[in-house]
């Protein structure tokens, strides 16, 4: 009974000791880990790299779909064509089988 | 024949708990890359951010707690440590399990046992509990042993 004051400070002393410590060690492994990282060659990049598309360093097309102005590729020389599809066999056909 | 007393089990229990954290972290450390795509693979609901911090940090944390297990130096902080990381482990491979998702664990890394029994989320997550009841008995016993060392029992 006498060492319980004595047991409370002793663990009050530890509890300190582990909530000093710890972050310390996350904050060591944190900074290892961003050193290793930037030397690594197979590294992770903290932020997502953008895209092509989301920096528009996109390469111009090449050949008649190319577009100068950079306003996105166009295509040009396309003529409207319609192609027409009998929807019932001709009936010539239909009479030389028969 | 006489047995080993509880403080050399605990003992040899830490130091096989430090070889199996540095052994993981290795695994990790060697492919970075793989244990982001694992990590991924988790489909937490965090920030982009938080996921990547965590694939670079984490394998240094195992690594540095494992480190520390095995010389004997400030054991109760790496085992708290330990504890706050096997609870995340139990809780990020339960809910992989629960959602019933076919994903390797990434716990040694992806090399390792990929499409076996060993590596799959279920398993992982019972060894993980395991593993949180293990850390969590050598956190109390060195916790302790630490006061009983400052009241000079």
């Amino acid at each position: 009974m006498a060492d319980r004051p004595e047991k409370s400070a002793a663990a009050g002393r530890v509890w300190k000791l582990i909530a000093a410590r710890a972050p310390l060690l996350v904050a060591i492994s944190l900074v290892l880990g961003l050193a290793f990282n930037a030397k690594n060659p197979n590294r992770i990049p903290l932020v997502q790299e953008p895209t092509e598309l989301q920096t528009g360093n996109l390469s111009p097309p090449s050949g008649d779909l190319a577009e100068p102005e950079g306003r996105g590729p166009r295509l040009k020389n396309v003529t409207k064509s319609v192609v027409l599809i009998p929807s019932k066999r001709p009936t010539g056909l239909a009479e030389e089988e028969n | 024949m006489k047995f080993p007393n509880a403080s050399t089990v605990r003992k040899v229990l830490r130091i096989l708990l430090g070889a199996l954290m540095i052994w993981a972290a290795l695994g990790k450390l060697a492919d970075p890359q793989g244990f982001l795509a694992a990590i991924y693979g988790y489909e937490l609901p965090l920030h982009e951010t938080i996921l990547r911090s965590s694939a670079i940090a984490l394998p240094w944390l195992e690594l540095l707690c494992g480190l520390v297990l095995l010389v004997g130096f400030w054991n109760e902080s790496s085992l708290a440590i330990l504890i706050g990381l096997m609870a995340v482990f139990v809780v990020a491979t339960g809910q992989a399990w629960f959602r019933g998702l076919d994903i390797s664990c990434g716990c040694f890394g992806t090399s390792l046992e990929e499409n076996s029994i060993l590596g799959s989320v279920a398993f992982a997550f019972f060894r993980n509990i395991a593993l949180c009841a293990l850390v969590g008995y050598l956190w109390l016993s060195a916790v302790k042993t630490e006061v009983s060392g400052a009241v000079g029992d």
